[in-house]
């Protein structure tokens, strides 16, 4: 057997794994305003089962964080700079996920 | 133009931004910081911006606004960093051929502006204290104080 057999073996390609159903992924997530006030951090990692949503997200920081949980219930999800509604399916590797708490702008 | 940014709001450049030919009408709306509300005084607001994904819904609410009414121009300036009573967080102007749109585009992005723009505001009051506001979060649905 190659060593390059062995290595797949052990270490699948990062692109198989997402393509699993409920292969968990770690990812980033920006933080802002009274969240991040309450943390002293403006990014925190959430591990996320995929394919996801941006409920289970928001879920998975009130679990994973729980002194997020009160301002992540009441908060949205930004994927890629654009708001996700709760139950739209999100697959694939995330790049730039941010929970957005109640804005307060004006 | 639609900008963040923490230096003063200079009001006479949005007017600049939104003169037209076709446009008969333009209005121009201010949010500054307010001292009282209520009982409650503020000193100054701090504000913070998703910048990134603030700049591009503030684009997207400008495009919406010129499907929606009959305006020509839309231009929107808000302010991050912090921001003393009396200074202006936000402004901006609207330009159309008659006065009742431009009124009602004016206030229809006003509105979606503090609904769903990625900015947040942190109220100082004189003793020292800071309270990020967060209005789904807070008991009294009414607390928004200090501004617009």
């Amino acid at each position: 057997m190659s060593q390059r057999s062995i290595t797949r073996m052990r270490k699948p390609p990062a692109a198989s794994i997402a393509e699993q159903p409920n292969a968990s992924q770690i990812v980033r997530v920006q933080i802002f305003a009274g969240a991040a006030e309450a943390i002293d951090r403006t990014e925190i990692e959430v591990s996320l089962a995929m394919p996801t949503s941006g409920a289970a997200i928001l879920r998975a920081i009130g679990q994973q964080h729980p002194e997020l949980n009160s301002i992540a219930v009441r908060s949205r999800i930004a994927v890629d700079q654009r708001f996700v509604s709760g139950d739209d399916r999100l697959d694939g590797p995330l790049a730039s996920v941010a929970m957005i708490p109640p804005v307060s702008g004006g | 133009m639609i900008r963040i940014q923490t230096q003063p709001i200079d009001v006479d450049a949005l007017l600049t931004a939104v003169a037209d030919d076709d446009c008969g009408a333009s209005v121009l709306f201010t949010g500054q910081t307010r001292r009282w509300t209520g009982e409650t005084e503020t000193s100054s607001l701090f504000y913070e911006a998703f910048e990134k994904m603030a700049i591009a819904q503030l684009e997207e609410l400008a495009a919406a606004a010129k499907r929606r009414f009959p305006i020509k121009q839309v231009a929107i300036v808000h302010r991050v960093g912090e921001v003393e009573v009396g200074e202006l967080s936000v402004a901006l102007a609207v330009g159309s051929p008659h006065r009742d749109a431009a009124f009602a585009a004016a206030a229809w992005l006003m509105d979606e502006l503090k609904r769903d723009v990625a900015i947040w505001k942190r109220e100082h009051s004189p003793a020292g204290d800071r309270q990020w506001v967060h209005p789904q979060l807070d008991a009294d649905a009414a607390i928004d104080g200090g501004s617009s």
